[in-house]
Formats: C-alpha cells, structure tokens, sequence
C-alpha cells in the first residue's frame, strides 16, 4: 500500500569525493530516479533537501538502507541479518501504523524500501544554507509540487492524512 | 515576447515595445530570488539564476500550468554579480536575456518664486542583447 516518506538528495550532491559543490543538474537526476527506482526512504528527513515520495512500502527497517546495492558488500542494508523489520500486511497496512512502529524503534530514524514512488512535495531544511534552499524551491517548480519547510526532528508521520496538510506548510 | 526578469514593472514604453510582466504571484517569487540580503557564495548565485530562469519557462502566463509560453527573449537588470550567471541560466533554455537601455531627457522650468526645476525623464530607447 502507499505510505508517504522522505527521501534525501543532498547525497547525490556531490560530484567527487569531498566535493560540496552542487550542479543543479546533478539534482535534477536524481529526481528523475526517483521516478523510476524502488527507493530507500526514511522517516526523517536526511541531509539538507530532498522530496516527499508516496510508493508501495515493501519493508521497513529501523536501519540505514540505500537506494542502490553497494558496491563493496552487494548489499542495501547496513546489516545483514533484519532482524527489527515490519512488512505491511492486510488491516495493519496504513499510514499512522507504520509511523507508529517507526516511533516505537530505539533507532533515531527508521527506513523503508518503496517502490513506484510518486513525488508529492519537495522538503528543505529550515537551517539549510542559501544554495540549498534555492535548489530545491528550483526543483519545486520544476518538478510542480510544493515545497515544505522542516526540521531536523520532524516525522512524516506529522502529515499522515490528506496532501492539503503538506500544502497548508507550503513554501513558495 | 519579452519577459520582464527585472524587480520593476515594465514601463507604458517598454510594454509597447513587446514587454510581458510575469503574474503577481510569480513576480513576488522573482524578487524574492532577486533579493539577497547577505554575501552570496558562487553556488548560492548560480542556484538562485537556475531557479529565474526556470521561473521564465514557467511563467504562469498559459492557460493552465502545462501550458506556459516560452519566451524567446527576457529583460533583466540588477546586481551585476547575478547576471552573468542569470545570463547564462537562460541562454541555455534557449532565452536571450536583454538589457533595457533608456536616454535621460532633462528640462527646466522656472517656478513661480524664480527658482528652476529640473525634471530627468528616462525614457526607454530599446534594448541591449548579448
């Protein structure tokens, strides 16, 4: 079923290691994976900017997963073993219980992998630097969703119901 | 048309000669992105022409928001450490970015206490394209 989440770009900034300079391009890109990828989403937003995805939800975990596999251990999850995982199914599968057992995790943070993600917003951090923050309000416009201001200690589960809450937060 | 990127609304002259104001709405946007009220790093300049120039394209002036003309031509002015890079944002979305020039017209009145009034009128005499 479709459950709503962050998922980070700040990661696909950089263009060499060290690197903090950011080509517009380089995060245009990655909006267009995200079109198309089965996604690791979390529920926290992670890095400076990124956008709010809705996709089916596959898997949860209250560890660090990535988009891709890794190129080392051929892995997308920091351990091997997923122990502490929660698979929606059938009455449980709706938004506020899948936030709430990420609430309930002793991880900071929880992650998902997603697929057929649809884009519903894009989010910036509020301490985000100039740069960033004309970044993404770019890609708001660009990709024709609105941009949603957050902090560090915000949970998607703050906008489970209807899109209009995200909007009522808008940006630009 | 020629899109006004500027913070000003285009004068009576320059929307004869071809001049389009964005929407209300938009041209908050632009002089928001125009307004930089601390020092600005290289990124943070390029980021905020990247999304001028995006706003050129959608301009809000179509029937619906998938329908937005695209302007072949755009008037800009402002900081001089914005346009190069506003120059290049939009040359590569296929828009010549133009700089309006006008001609200062003075004339002198002497007022009624035998004082003399000079009034500068600028008016618009076409346009500087790069």
């Amino acid at each position: 079923m479709d459950i709503r989440w962050f998922h980070g770009l700040a990661a696909y900034n950089k263009t060499a290691k060290g690197s903090k300079y950011c080509p517009i391009e380089t995060v245009q890109r990655a909006a267009t994976i995200v079109a198309g990828a089965e996604l690791a989403c979390s529920d926290k937003p992670i890095g400076a900017f990124g956008v709010m995805v809705e996709g089916d939800t596959r898997v949860i975990f209250e560890r660090d997963c990535w988009s891709f596999v890794d190129g080392k251990t051929g892995k997308r999850c920091t351990e091997a073993s997923h122990l502490d995982y929660w698979v929606p199914d059938g009455l449980e599968s709706d938004e506020q219980s899948a936030h709430q057992w990420c609430a309930e995790q002793k991880q900071s943070y929880c992650e998902a992998f997603v697929k057929d993600c649809t884009i519903t917003a894009v989010w910036c951090k509020r301490d985000a630097s100039d740069a960033r923050y004309w970044q993404a309000r770019s890609l708001a416009l660009k990709l024709r969703v609105p941009l949603v201001e957050v902090s560090r200690s915000t949970t998607i589960g703050k906008w489970c119901g209807t899109v209009e809450n995200i909007f009522s937060e808008e940006l630009a | 048309m020629i899109l006004n990127l500027t913070q000003h609304q285009a004068t009576a002259e320059q929307l004869a000669a071809g001049v389009i104001d964005l929407p209300e709405d938009k041209r908050t946007a632009l002089i928001d992105a125009l307004t930089v009220t601390s020092l600005p790093d290289r990124e943070s300049i390029e980021a905020r022409c990247d999304y001028i120039a995006e706003l050129a394209c959608q301009n809000g002036l179509g029937g619906d928001d998938e329908d937005d003309p695209h302007p072949k031509m755009a008037m800009i002015g402002g900081a001089p450490w914005l346009m190069s890079a506003l120059e290049q944002a939009l040359t590569e979305r296929g828009i010549t970015p133009l700089y309006a020039f006008s001609v200062r017209e003075s004339t002198e009145r002497t007022m009624p206490d035998g004082t003399v009034q000079k009034i500068n009128v600028f008016r618009h005499a076409g346009f500087v394209g790069i």
